[in-house]
């Protein structure tokens, strides 16, 4: 099906976007001062924009959108028609040298006779407007290609939809940039959202959305098990943390020392976006609270965060090691209520709000993010609870911090393929490698995936992203097996031979390495 | 300065000292340790805890979104 960045773009207008262009002028005359495209506009300033291309797209040309109409027109019967604008952002000022392409913006203008103009932002990738130079770090970002008047052209970057309360809420937007973010190609209609979900437009115990329903109705969104429905139906394997604690009688409240920024982090540093789910606060008082979900697809990274420390001193959290989400600062979050590329302060959210996170664990994987962690610290805890004979230097001070409590643990999902790359890249400061010969043999029995657990510091971690070294844990192991495959430290590898029994051997990488990175920039 | 770091420093500096006066040492080697690895009851009394909590949730889905 030919949809909105395939579509061809006719009657094209190159705007040069430096000088005196204004993105408030633009938008107030001609985009009746929407919000969300001004955030949008915005973003592209901050990606240095300075040329402009403004398509439309038209239904005869773009099966999708004949396909959303329709809908629609079931939805609400006074539906008249749309009008699709097609904004693709570039760096250069020149239409004939339109230099690096930034991004695009779907923009649907649904005209009714009735209730008249409703105007959304359908779609939108961008750039992430920072990088890893400015400690944002964005795993799930996808390249997205448009066919434009002037040629294709791709951008890297999370897909961002805005709901349309009527055919399509929050859930689905959500739904959309999360199944998206997991293969390109994988991007979904809502059409096959509502198929998966069974979502019915004109039955009334089945639609979805708040618009053009008579006084009293109740607005509705997706329930959880319709979001697990369109997630399983994409092939993915979802699973559903929940929290409701002012429904004591579904026993389903987090036990008190579970945090569900923790839970997420295991998740979204394996490469696989979340969807968060809070209540919000109610309308007017009595009213029963609605709910929102949102994509979080990165994270922001501050290294001289002064709450690790203090959790631990000052309100006695995680008393025996740093899990690294702890210097995470802001979680990266589209928001079709304010736009795409919003910060989401990791503290911000309390418990008492949270009740849904919706995560995919990477095919293959079965070993929960929590339960690797807990036991790669468990293990490496007592293989280092005491001295070690000719120990080089830095796997006394991996022992040290061990013994003080200080680790700082990360935790990841990755296929093997991806470790040995790793572990070849691997180098101390003194330009040590690991010896291939060992690395071969660390490798040779490890399963298609694992959980990789890194070692490290509370001044090596966040200071230089480099680690002491790494537990490999088993990503499916069998109910009851040690699932601990590798424990590789200064010096020393232990690793499963033949037998399954864990084997010493010593190697000339004896100082710290950097850790792995999943980043798209 | 916390307990913690006040633990390490100790333990960082038995380390330095050790380097230039080795003990003899009836030091398990890690692979030792790791023939006699169990995991703790502390580990496993939280991982108990998230499985409980896992299977009580698993079909409970409230609210829409």
């Amino acid at each position: 099906m030919s949809d909105f960045r395939a579509a061809p773009g006719r009657s094209p207008e190159w705007h040069e976007t430096g000088g005196a262009f204004s993105n408030f002028e633009f938008v107030d005359l001609g985009y009746g001062s929407h919000s969300i495209l001004r955030r949008v506009f915005s973003l592209a300033r901050k990606l240095k924009y300075h040329g402009l291309l403004v398509e439309q797209i038209d239904e005869a040309d773009c099966a999708l959108l004949a396909q959303e109409n329709a809908a629609l027109a079931v939805r609400l019967p006074d539906f008249d028609r749309s009008r699709v604008t097609r904004f693709s952002f570039f760096a250069g000022e020149k239409r004939s040298a339109p230099g690096e392409f930034l991004g695009y913006a779907i923009f649907k203008q649904d005209h009714h006779r009735v209730t008249g103009q409703f105007s959304h932002v359908y779609e939108a990738v961008l750039r992430s407007p920072r990088g890893q130079k400015a400690n944002n770090f964005v795993h799930c970002g996808r390249d997205y290609t448009v066919k434009t008047a002037l040629g294709c052209f791709t951008v890297r970057g999370v897909l961002f939809g805005q709901q349309n309360d009527a055919t399509y809420v929050c859930a689905h937007v959500a739904l959309r940039a999360m199944i998206a973010s997991f293969a390109p190609g994988a991007d979904i209609s809502y059409a096959e959202i509502n198929k998966r979900a069974d979502v019915g437009h004109a039955s009334p115990g089945k639609r979805v959305g708040g618009r053009g329903l008579s006084a009293g109705a109740e607005s509705r969104g997706l329930f959880p098990d319709q979001i697990e429905a369109v997630l399983r139906g994409a092939g993915l394997e979802p699973e559903l943390i929940v929290h409701e604690p002012t429904k004591p009688e579904l026993h389903a409240e987090l036990p008190v020392d579970v945090e569900f920024q923790r839970l997420l982090y295991g998740y979204l540093e394996s490469g696989s976006p979340v969807l968060l789910g809070f209540e919000l606060a109610p309308e007017k008082p009595g009213a029963d609270p609605s709910r929102h979900i949102l994509p979080i697809f990165g994270h922001t990274f501050n290294e001289d965060l002064w709450v690790p420390e203090a959790e631990r001193k000052y309100f006695a959290h995680n008393p025996k090691y740093f899990p690294s989400e702890s210097w995470l600062s802001t979680y990266l979050a589209h928001d079709d209520n304010f736009g795409p590329y919003v910060c989401l302060p990791r503290h911000y959210l309390r418990r008492e709000q949270f009740r849904l996170l919706v995560g995919c664990r990477p095919a293959g994987v079965v070993l929960p993010p929590e339960e690797a962690e807990t036991r790669a610290f468990d293990f490496v805890a007592r293989m280092v609870d005491a001295p070690l004979e000719d120990a080089p230097p830095w796997l006394q001070r991996l022992s040290a911090f061990a013994r003080a409590g200080l680790l700082v643990l990360r935790s990841l999902a990755v296929e093997r393929s991806a470790y040995r790359k790793h572990l070849a890249e691997l180098r101390d400061k003194d330009g040590y490698e690991l010896e291939p010969a060992l690395a071969d043999r660390l490798i040779e029995r490890l399963p298609p995936h694992v959980w990789l657990v890194e070692v490290s510091a509370p001044e090596l971690y966040p200071a230089s992203r480099r680690k002491f070294g790494e537990v490999v844990l088993h990503a499916a192991s069998a109910a009851g097996a040690d699932p601990v495959l590798v424990f590789r430290m200064p010096g020393r590898v232990l690793f499963r031979d033949a037998a399954g029994k864990l084997v010493e051997e010593t190697t000339r990488l004896a100082g710290h390495t950097a850790i792995l990175s999943l980043s798209m920039d | 300065m916390s307990s913690a770091y006040n633990k390490l420093t100790e333990e960082l500096q038995r380390a330095v000292a050790q380097r230039t006066a080795p003990q003899s040492g009836s030091t398990q080697t890690l692979q030792q340790r790791a023939a006699t690895y169990r995991m703790s009851d502390d580990a496993a009394d939280y991982l108990r805890r998230l499985a409980d909590y896992r299977a009580r949730t698993r079909t409970v889905r409230v609210g829409q979104y």
